[in-house]
C-alpha cells in the first residue's frame, strides 16, 4: 500500500472545517448570549437629576453589556480549544501539533469576526429601537451611514480585542497544560503589569504602565493595530512550544 | 519493508519507567498481535508508534520518521482504542463523513455496508451506542480507513462473541484484499490467533517475545505423563509450568529436545506435543498454568 502525502495547508484547511462543523455550538452560544444581554441592556437604566426649579430625568442604554459578553465569550473559547478532548478529537483525524495549532488559529480567525461583526451590529440594532421607541435621543456614536470609517473600525477594533484574548487565553492554557508550574510566572507577569498588581499590594508605585492601558487607552487606529498585530504575532509563535510538546490520549 | 523500527526506546511518565530498551522491527503488510498482562506496555508502545507519545530514549521510527509531530505517519496511520474521542455534537453519519476527508484510502461503502450489518444507526452518536456497539463502530472505522499502518488497541473490549468473530473475519478479509500493516492488542489471544503472523510479547516493560507464530509454539513442548516419569525426562531441562490433570500431569518445558531425546519421550509413553498459543504465550509471561490450584491446595 502506498503511502499518502498530504500537504500541511491540506490538513490545516480540514482541521478548520472539522472544527467549524464540531463546535458549532460555541457559535450558537454567542448569540445567545448576546441576544439575553441585549435584551437586558435595552431597558437602559433610569437616572435623575432634581433641582428646585427643574427635574431631569434620562434613560442610559448602552451597547457595553453585549461588549462585555462577547469578550467573556472569547475568553471561554480561548479554553475550550486547549482541553484534551478537542486535542484528542483532531488526533482522531490526521492531524500534527502544528496543524492543530495553525486550525485553532483560523478557528479564532472566524470566531472573532463573528463576534466583532455581531457585537457592534447589536450596537446599531439598539440605537434603531431606542430611536423608535423615542425619537428624543442623543448618540454617543455616529452609523453606518453618518461616519463610515468610525463604524468599519469599532468592528476592526471589536475583533482584534476578540481575537487577542482568545489567543492569549489559549497560549496561556497550552504553557499550563504543559506545566502546570507554569502558572506562577504567567500570572505574576499579568500582575506585575497592572496597576492593581503587585505594586498596589505592596504599596508601591508601579511604573510600568497598566497592561490594559497599552490597547484601551490607545487613540491612534493604526497604531492599535500594530500594537495588537504585534502581541498576537508572538503570543502565536509562543504557543508552538507548549503545543509541541504536549502528548495525546494520556489517559 | 521496514514500517516500523525501534533501537533501545525507553518511555517513562515522570520517573517511572513504562517501557525499557525496545529494539524491534515490523516489516510490511504483517499483522502481529501485542500483548503482554496488564500493565505490561502495550498502550504506550502503540501510543508511541502512533505518534501520540514521545519515546523518552532511543530512535523510533516510523515510515522512516519519528512519528512524535509527524504528519506523515499520522496521514498514514490510524489508532482505534476503546476510548475514542469523538464530538458529541456530531452523529456518526457525520464523523464517517469525516473519516472520508481525512484518509486518502477510505471506503465509505464498505464503513456503511459494516454499519448495517452491525446493526448501527447512522443517525445514532457515539455516546448513546452501548459499550459493544461504540467498539464495533471504533473498529468499523479502523478497516475503513484502510490505512497502511492500521492499529488496534483492545479493538473488541464490550464486544458480543459474535460480534468479536465478525470482526475479527472482516479484518482477515479486507486485510487479504488490501495487505497492510496491522498491530493488534488484545488480551484473548485465543480469538485473534487465527489472524496473527507474527506475536510481540512484552513483560515487564520489555520485549520478551518477537516472532512466528509457529516459532514461539514451537518454542516448547508440553508433555503429559506420571510425576516420576516426568521428573526423570526433564533432568537439566527448563521447566516452565506444571498442572495436575487427573491421574497425570501435564508439565510445559523449553523446547530443546533432540530428536533423540523426543523418541526417548514416545518410548516412555510420554505424550509430547507442541503447545497452544495461550500456553506458550502464558510460559513467557510466567502466569504458572494451574497456579491459582496451589493457592487452594496449600
Amino acid at each position: 500500500m502506498s503511502l499518502t502525502h498530504r500537504t500541511m495547508g491540506e490538513v490545516v484547511k480540514q482541521q478548520f472545517l472539522f472544527k467549524l462543523r464540531s463546535n458549532a455550538a460555541v457559535i450558537t452560544v454567542l448569540f445567545v448570549m448576546q441576544a439575553v444581554v441585549w435584551g437586558l441592556m435595552i431597558g437602559g437604566a433610569n437616572t435623575g437629576l432634581s433641582m428646585s426649579t427643574f427635574e431631569l430625568r434620562w434613560n442610559l442604554i448602552t451597547n457595553d453589556g453585549v461588549v462585555i459578553a462577547s469578550l467573556l465569550w472569547a475568553l471561554v473559547v480561548g479554553v475550550i480549544l486547549t482541553t484534551p478532548g478537542q486535542r484528542n478529537a483532531s488526533f482522531t483525524y490526521v492531524s500534527s501539533p502544528v496543524t492543530e495549532n495553525l486550525a485553532n488559529f483560523c478557528f479564532f480567525g472566524l470566531a472573532a469576526i463573528i463576534a466583532g461583526v455581531t457585537t457592534v451590529l447589536s450596537g446599531s440594532v439598539m440605537k434603531l429601537v431606542v430611536f423608535m421607541k423615542d425619537g428624543n435621543s442623543i448618540i454617543e456614536t455616529g452609523g453606518l451611514i453618518a461616519a463610515p470609517l468610525d463604524f468599519f473600525s469599532r468592528i476592526v477594533v471589536m475583533i482584534l480585542y476578540t481575537l487577542l484574548i482568545m489567543v492569549v487565553v489559549y497560549t496561556f492554557m497550552l504553557f499550563v497544560q504543559m506545566n502546570r508550574l507554569m502558572i506562577v510566572p504567567i500570572v505574576l507577569l499579568v500582575l506585575l503589569s497592572t496597576k492593581s498588581g503587585v505594586f498596589d499590594l505592596l504599596g508601591i508605585e508601579g511604573n510600568m504602565g497598566t497592561l490594559f492601558d497599552f490597547f484601551y487607552k490607545e487613540s491612534s487606529f493604526w497604531l492599535f493595530l500594530v500594537k495588537t498585530g504585534v502581541v498576537m504575532v508572538i503570543v502565536s509563535i509562543l504557543s508552538f512550544f507548549p503545543s509541541s510538546r504536549i502528548e495525546v490520549k494520556q489517559s | 519493508m521496514t514500517v516500523i523500527s525501534m533501537k533501545h526506546v525507553s518511555k517513562n511518565y515522570s520517573r517511572i519507567a513504562a517501557l525499557t530498551d525496545l529494539t524491534v522491527k515490523i516489516e510490511e503488510n504483517v499483522i502481529t498481535g501485542i500483548v503482554g498482562r496488564n500493565g505490561a506496555g502495550k498502550t504506550t508502545l502503540l501510543k508511541m508508534i502512533a505518534g501520540f507519545q514521545k519515546a523518552t530514549k532511543g530512535e523510533l521510527r516510523v515510515f522512516d520518521e519519528n512519528p512524535f509531530r509527524s504528519l506523515l505517519v499520522s496521514a498514514n496511520s490510524i489508532y482505534i482504542d476503546d476510548a475514542m474521542s469523538y464530538p458529541g455534537s456530531m452523529k456518526l453519519h457525520e464523523l464517517l463523513d469525516e473519516f472520508n476527508r481525512f484518509y486518502a484510502n477510505w471506503n465509505e461503502e464498505l464503513a456503511v455496508r459494516l454499519m448495517e450489518y452491525f446493526s448501527i444507526p447512522l443517525n445514532s452518536r457515539h455516546r448513546f451506542l452501548s459499550k459493544g456497539k461504540r467498539s464495533t463502530f471504533n473498529a468499523i472505522v479502523g478497516i475503513a480507513a484502510r490505512c497502511p499502518l492500521t492499529i488496534f488497541d483492545e479493538p473488541t473490549t464490550g464486544m458480543d462473541t459474535a460480534a468479536r468473530n465478525d470482526f475479527y473475519r472482516a479484518l482477515l478479509k479486507d486485510y487479504i484484499a488490501f495487505p497492510r500493516t496491522i498491530l493488534l492488542s488484545s488480551h484473548y489471544i485465543d480469538e485473534m490467533k487465527d489472524v496473527l503472523e507474527d506475536l510481540l510479547v512484552i513483560h515487564r516493560k520489555r520485549i520478551r517475545y518477537h516472532g512466528s507464530i509457529s516459532d514461539l509454539q514451537e518454542a516448547h513442548l508440553s508433555l503429559r505423563g506420571s510425576s516420576e516419569q516426568l521428573s526423570g525426562s526433564t533432568l537439566g531441562k527448563i521447566i516452565v509450568s506444571k498442572t495436575t490433570r487427573g491421574l497425570q500431569e501435564e508439565w510445559i518445558v523449553e523446547n530443546d529436545f533432540s530428536d533423540a531425546e523426543r523418541a526417548e519421550l514416545n518410548r516412555q509413553g510420554i505424550t509430547n506435543t507442541t503447545v497452544s498459543l495461550n500456553d506458550a504465550y502464558l510460559a513467557l509471561t510466567e502466569q504458572p498454568r494451574g497456579g491459582i490450584d496451589d493457592v487452594f491446595n496449600a
